[in-house]
């Protein structure tokens, strides 16, 4: 990602994608059509299968709900004709439905009536939270939360949407109803796709950034409530509402019909003021995330590697990059905000346009005389509620349009292949051999790691691999647990091809230290643990003592239950290679592969570990990778390694027979600058 | 898959969660109290006031002789009252303000003379005296310009009122100074909230003012054939439809009045719609540009803390924070203003409906009542809730972090499940949490509305009897005032006053609803301050000075330190290294290397004794002084995800590509990268991924290289490296490393017998010190014998040349 240092590139075009590459290398086509959208909101509305009932529960309440104003307005009549005014009551001039509250009231006096309207007024607030008063009141009930001017900062009202138009105890319930709701969908999508992420494979996962992953986790799940809900509550918002303002139309204007045509028409027009808008808002959005996760990617990574930073006086430079990236995360998010406005700029102006046109041909009608004045409010009323109705349909598209990008982020990981979708036999135990049948491994970007290689370990032998950097040690070593797997050739296991065994089953039987250590912000015992959690404290102890770390856990002051953080400077590196070793040692398994483990060993504790290790590879298969002579001569075969190709393999005596050999260069080389000591 | 979806499909129940199991997982209610969070809200002043005061932007505009002699002590506003009583007096005399006719225009006259008193007492008085002017001119200016807008007729007025305000004002925002023979000016610029605000209220104006219009001519003139005002007549050029001209309109003069009305409209769209574009977006942008102030102070704290905080902390704790908790500092001015509008609002309303009937007033202030009762109780609980919220969500978010860090360590031990179901317990835990805090929410909100409900309808129900007995009310003063004509309850005095009751127990509601998200933001804000409350261990000297050219050696003078007081991990080190030399750190693991060299970095200040460049403490000099001038690779190669130029230039983002290419060389990765793809340019992966550990590691030395700087912190450099690569790394580094103080902590002997100091550490002490042979020969040396047990392991056996 060009930083303030470096220049960049320079149409906008280019900009967006430098910006989508900075965010993800794998995730570059993030333009979608019109088919494409459709696609994910359809998928998104697929997770509506999983709550059926919540569903339909939550639209029921709504749809009854949109009735409210049906009989909020009729006690207040009551209130003014009959009570203040002293009127008779008279049932013909109240709708149907609240006819026999009305008929229960004639011929009370004025008092009794008021006590009666109060005792509804009361029923009604406590229900649905609204009562007779001029103009209806009614609240409703919302519990949105404080929030931020950058997308990130706004997830968590998205993730728990709940609202409803009533109040009091039926608000309340279908409240609750949708925050349950609400969250269930997110939970749930949030945990699919962790699962997922956490199953992608290792050459995949290394080309995803912790940061964008987090984005995606955390902030781009929460898209999926607003789909979920807008699509199915503004179509029968808008169809219901419509319905009613037809409805009670018909009942006092029937001779008005072109009111009607009017508010319909006013759909064509927005379509055309919305046309651009769409992917604009789609391309928005998406930059939006981009920017994001580039941002929450800059603050994890300079977090974790506090030590670094501060050693190596980046403190400002940290400040720098934050900042920059900030800055571009909330320019994305308001360049998104424009397009709002431009769009409800657009918006207004076709409502405008046909507002014109509905207020001149109804005064049009007041001035010949056709209708009242009073004519005039009520059907300009009508008119704004029919085509506010309508146009509820094009602005939903638009709101969701700011959503779907989020959504596809979150498809996008999900569909990667995975490690899971690889089924297969269960192995019971390695009791022979792996081998390596013609092995090349070539990544992603063209680099070759390995070419040709055949190679067979077999149970109760220490193998060395030894090679100079980057030959090709470790990669050849990731292919024993299937970390990667091999672009050409096959592996096998006890002489059955691994592709036939279950992935899981395979990693069971191999226990692996990695070169670079990682700890878990957990208890050293646990952290142990890791790998056979059922192990007793005993054997934690006993393994300890032989990757050379019960020493210096037992003089911690909390001993084998001190916690470690993320970021520690409570042990050393030496220290925690040892824990790592100990770890790996720990898991009963086959196969044991130890990636430099001496590396940060002083030569008393590495002697002690090759010994031990010498004991545990009668029972086991053992792979080193080493460059100490001391551990690759008590191997049983070193295979040598240069460029990607097994150049020599045999015991130590055999390769040092060989003339030029590059093994024993490699050695002399080591021992001669060790045998300077006079 | 489809039995883990419908596990999750269950984990959030219908209702929401269940009841707690145990007292612990919801905590006592927060006992904080009322004045916390004003005192949190205060906290944020800070980063609020340069949206608010903005900066001063200065130029020289003059220059001459005169203006040595008119020298000012100061930047001064003296010129103001030459200006602001010319204008005043300009408003009796032009005739905008007339004078003894009417009492309106007279008070507004008074209102600008005395301004321009005020002008004239603020040039002359300090302290307190100032301060009370001060004050006494803003609530005579704003009061005047309200009036003259609402009361008074015309614009005339309003124009010279808000001439003699705004010159008042240009008090604040103008100011020169003469000094050497210069007179410069200075601006004040950057008041975006102010700006904002000023044109928020002009366009609700605007809006106002052509609701008026536009009412009157449709309802009154389009819709009732009524003649049109005068004003409006002259406004719309039709002198003919005046009201003392026509009787009423004709069809065609109406059919003409609906144009008019359009392109009105039209015309208002037109000019209003840049505003609607800019306002929000410029509201946006004041709001962001605030929020990225908190969030850098944030991250700036974060990288100053010491290690021992961030070992006890999360990373995905401090992603939490600079997201959602800083974001809440954007809410207060929006909420500020609502409350203070409400607040307003709510006291006129309830006088107006006292006036009519005391009883009525008394329902109104019973509902403030009843809310200030109500908010005791669920405030305290609504934090905690708030807070219980923030942490989960924050620990979810670290959890995600974590295991995604180190995911390579999850799939090796098969670990993907059980990190799974730690996520999903994680996840429902922090839903849970935000499930209660937004119910209770949503309780308050519904409460607030029924009891506020129920007084309403017993004033519905009052007041409908009253109506209905025509009862007498207590307005007869308000009558002229604001032109009620209730002598006596009837249906519009009904309405009306059933109207103002609501309207000011919806007041109540929506200070109740911004009361309510207070508590959140503080909680939000509390979080913030607790980080930027912490003091970092390791801080600037307040009288700092920059690290002077190292000219002769670095000394540790009886050095000790411990991460924890009872624990020392270094214990009475003494020594020194001259320039141009190379000092060798030995020792088992976990004796205090590492320490040692990050005391260099001031990474940690020792306990006792003194870090001393050239006899200089290194706790007097700046701290990115001292760190500019110490180079270090470390012993774990931390990269960063960047291309592999920018993490070589790390430190030093201005060097170009010689420079860069230099650092790599010397460091022997210039071959390799060479060989990638992008060269340079190649993007590396979070943590440095897709180069394998030896390339890393001398990319990392090829970073501290790239420093120049004159102390060298080698720690186990080559560890990753064979043998032949670290001997030209090595010898690489020797010659570049000729006139610097080189660090070197290494178990490799090649390496260490090159040094001119051989430092054997354990246990946190110099053991022994000296020369490779000075130590070899020391009977049952310590380091001997580490030296033979390395040669041991790395051959000597096998070629049977142990000494």
């Amino acid at each position: 990602m060009s930083d303030p240092a470096t220049p960049g590139p320079t149409s906008s075009k280019q900009l967006e994608e430098a910006l989508d590459a900075a965010a993800s290398n794998l995730d570059l086509g993030t333009d979608l059509n019109f088919r494409e959208t459709c696609r994910v909101i359809g998928r998104a509305l697929t997770y509506i299968r999983f709550f059926p009932y919540r569903f339909a529960a939550k639209f029921l309440l709504f749809g009854i709900s949109l009735a409210t104003p049906l009989v909020l307005p009729w006690p207040i009549k009551i209130v003014i004709d009959n009570v203040i005014l002293n009127d008779a009551v008279d049932p013909s001039a109240f709708p149907s439905y609240f006819a026999p509250f009305v008929n229960f009231l004639v011929g009370k006096t004025p008092f009794e009536m008021m006590l009666w309207v109060l005792l509804l007024g009361v029923v009604m607030m406590i229900t649905i939270g609204g009562f007779g008063s001029t103009g209806g009141a009614n609240d409703q009930v919302d519990a949105t939360m404080a929030q931020g001017h950058d997308k990130a900062t706004q997830t968590e009202n998205d993730a728990n949407q709940a609202f409803s138009k009533f109040a009091g105890l039926l608000g309340f319930v279908e409240f609750r109803l949708q925050l349950g709701l609400s969250q269930a969908v997110n939970h749930l999508l949030r945990s699919q796709l962790f699962e997922r992420i956490q199953s992608l494979q290792m050459p995949l996962l290394s080309d995803t950034r912790i940061g964008d992953s987090l984005y995606r986790v955390m902030y781009d799940t929460a898209a999926v409530t607003n789909v979920f809900f807008q699509t199915v509550q503004s179509p029968i918002g808008a169809v219901l509402t419509g319905g009613l303002v037809l409805t009670v139309m018909a009942f006092n204007y029937g001779e008005a019909p072109e009111i009607i045509w009017l508010g319909i028409c006013i759909l064509p027009i927005q379509l055309i003021a919305m046309l651009p808008f769409p992917r604009l808002m789609r391309r928005r959005s998406q930059a939006s995330r981009a920017a994001g996760s580039v941002t929450t990617g800059n603050i994890e990574e300079g977090i974790s590697n506090v030590l670094a930073v501060q050693s190596l006086g980046g403190n400002k430079r940290e400040r720098e990059r934050f900042s920059h990236h900030s800055n571009e995360s909330f320019k994305r998010f308001r360049a998104e905000l424009l397009v709002r406005l431009l769009y409800g700029v657009a918006n207004g102006g076709a409502r405008g346009l046909m507002g014109f046109i509905a207020f001149y041909f109804i005064s049009s009608r007041v001035i010949e005389g056709v209708l009242t004045p009073g004519d005039y409010g009520v059907l300009f009323y009508y008119y704004a509620w029919l085509s506010g109705a309508v146009t509820a349909l094009p602005y939903l598209w638009i709101r969701i349009q700011a959503d779907v990008p989020g959504i596809r982020r979150v498809f996008f990981l999900m569909d990667l292949p995975s490690e899971a979708d690889r089924s297969g036999e269960a192995l019971q135990s390695i009791d022979d051999s792996v081998a390596l049948r013609h092995v090349s491994l070539t990544f992603a970007d063209g680099r070759q790691a390995l070419s040709d290689v055949s190679l067979e370990f077999r149970k109760g032998e220490i193998t060395a691999l030894v090679g100079p950097t980057g030959s090709g040690k470790t990669s050849l070593a990731y292919l024993v647990p299937e970390f990667y797997r091999p672009t050409e050739g096959s592996i096998e296991v006890d002489g059955i091809d691994t592709r036939r065994i279950a992935l899981r089953s395979i990693r069971d039987h191999v226990s692996y230290v990695f070169q670079e250590t990682q700890l878990f912000s957990d208890s050293i015992l646990d952290n142990i643990r890791y790998g056979n959690a059922t192990a007793s404290r005993g054997e934690v102890e006993r393994v300890a003592r032989i990757a050379g770390a019960h020493a210096f856990i037992s003089d911690l002051p909390d001993g084998y239950d001190t916690l470690l953080g993320t970021v520690t400077s409570k042990i050393s590196v030496g220290q925690k290679q040892r824990i790592a070793i100990a770890r790996g040692l720990l898991k009963p398994a086959s196969v044991l592969i130890l990636d430099e483990p001496t590396s940060a060993l002083d030569p008393e504790t590495e002697s002690f570990l090759v010994q031990a290790l010498r004991e545990a590879a009668k029972e086991k298969l053992v792979i080193i990778i080493a460059h100490r002579l001391s551990t690759i001569v008590n191997a049983d075969k070193i295979v040598f390694l240069d460029a990607g190709s097994v150049v020599e393999q045999g015991t130590h005596e055999q390769l040092m027979g060989i003339d030029s050999g590059h093994y024993r260069e490699f050695v002399e080389l080591q021992s001669f600058s060790q045998s300077d000591v006079s | 898959m489809p039995v883990h979806d419908d596990q999750r499909v269950d984990a959030i129940s219908v209702w929401g969660p269940a009841k707690p199991v145990s007292e612990t997982e919801l905590p006592d209610p927060d006992d904080r109290g009322f004045t916390t969070v004003v005192r949190i809200f205060m906290r944020t002043w800070p980063f609020l006031r340069p949206m608010m005061i903005g900066y001063w932007r200065d130029r020289t505009v003059l220059r001459g002789s005169f203006w040595q002699s008119a020298r000012t002590s100061d930047w001064s506003y003296r010129y103001v009252p030459f200006v602001v009583t010319p204008i005043a007096l300009l408003g009796p005399i032009a005739g905008w303000l007339p004078f003894g006719i009417d009492w309106r225009f007279d008070l507004l006259v008074y209102g600008t003379l005395a301004m321009a008193v005020i002008a004239w007492l603020l040039n002359f008085t300090t302290g307190r005296l100032f301060a009370g002017a001060a004050i006494a001119a803003v609530l005579v200016g704003t009061s005047s310009m309200l009036f003259a807008i609402f009361v008074v007729d015309g614009w005339e007025d309003d124009v010279q009122v808000a001439a003699v305000c705004f010159a008042c004002l240009s008090m604040w925002l103008f100011q020169y100074r003469s000094e050497d023979g210069q007179l410069r000016i200075r601006l004040r610029l950057g008041c975006h909230l102010v700006y904002y605000y000023v044109m928020v209220w002009l366009s609700t104006l605007v809006g106002i003012v052509t609701g008026l219009f536009t009412i009157d001519l449709l309802n009154q003139s389009i819709l009732q054939a009524e003649p049109l005002t005068p004003f409006l007549a002259e406004f719309v050029n039709r002198p003919e439809l005046a009201a003392g001209t026509a009787e009423t309109l004709s069809n065609a003069q109406r059919q003409d009045l609906q144009w008019i009305y359009i392109v009105f409209l039209v015309g208002i769209g037109v000019i209003t719609f840049p505003f609607t574009l800019a306002l929000p977006y410029y509201n946006v942008w004041i709001m962001q540009r605030i929020n990225q102030d908190l969030r850098l102070a944030l991250v700036e704290r974060w990288h100053q803390l010491s290690l021992r905080y961030h070992g006890d902390h999360r990373v995905g704790d401090s992603v939490y924070r600079i997201y959602q908790d800083s974001a809440q500092v954007t809410a207060i001015i929006g909420m500020l203003v609502s409350v203070a509008t409400q607040v307003t609002q709510y006291a006129m309303t309830i006088f107006f409906v006292a006036a009519l009937d005391p009883i009525l007033g008394l329902m109104g202030v019973t509902i403030a009542v009843m809310a200030v009762a109500w908010a005791t109780w669920f405030s305290p609980r609504v934090r905690t809730l708030s807070l219980r919220a923030r942490e989960t969500n924050s620990d979810l978010t670290s959890r995600v972090q974590e295991v995604l860090g180190a995911i390579n360590v999850v799939k090796a031990y098969g670990r993907e499940h059980s990190e799974q179901e730690r996520f999903e317990s994680d996840s429902v835990r922090a839903f849970n949490a935000a499930h209660r805090v937004r119910s209770l929410v949503a309780v308050v909100g519904i409460v607030m509305f029924t009891l506020a409900a129920s007084i309403l309808l017993g004033g519905e129900f009052l007041m409908a009897l009253w109506a209905s007995d025509s009862r007498e009310t207590f307005a007869a003063v308000l009558i002229g005032l604001v032109g009620l004509s209730f002598v006596r309850w009837n249906l519009s005095a009904f309405q009306w006053a059933q109207g103002e009751l609501f309207t000011s127990s919806g007041q109540v509601r929506g200070l109740v609803r911004d009361w309510t998200s207070a508590q959140d933001m503080a909680m939000g804000l509390d979080r913030v301050f607790e980080i930027l409350d912490i003091e970092p261990d390791v801080k600037n000297a307040p009288d700092a000075t920059p690290m002077p050219q190292i000219q002769r050696e670095i000394r540790f003078d009886n050095v000790s330190f411990g991460y924890d007081p009872d624990r020392p991990v270094l214990r009475g080190i003494n020594f020194s290294a001259s320039i141009g030399s190379i000092t060798a750190l030995v020792g088992p693991t976990g004796c205090g290397k590492s320490t040692l060299v990050s005391m260099l970095t001031r990474l940690f200040d020792p306990d006792l004794g003194a870090v001393l460049i050239d006899g200089n403490d290194v706790r007097r000099f700046d701290i990115e002084s001292l760190r500019s001038n110490v180079s270090i690779a470390l012993q774990e190669n931390v990269l960063f995800g960047m291309t592999v130029r920018d993490n070589i230039r790390y430190v030093v983002p201005d060097a170009n590509d010689d420079d860069v290419m230099k650092a790599a060389e010397v460091a022997c990765a210039d071959d390799y990268i060479a060989s990638l793809p992008d060269g340079l340019d190649t993007m590396l992966g979070d943590r440095g991924g897709r180069l394998s550990t030896g390339q890393r590691q001398r990319l990392s030395i090829a970073r501290a290289l790239a420093k120049n700087a004159p102390v060298l912190i080698l720690d186990e450099p080559t560890a990753a490296l064979d043998a032949e690569t670290e001997h030209r790394v090595l010898e690489r580094l020797a010659r570049w490393g000729e006139d610097r103080i080189i660090f070197l902590i290494t178990h490799r002997i090649s390496t260490i017998q090159q040094a001119d100091q051989i430092l054997y550490l354990d246990q946190g002490q110099i053991l022994e010190a000296g020369f490779h042979e000075d130590l070899m020969n020391l009977e049952a040396g310590r380091y001997r014998r580490f030296v033979e047990a390395e040669m041991e392991l790395s051959g000597g056996s096998s070629l049977g040349e142990i000494p």
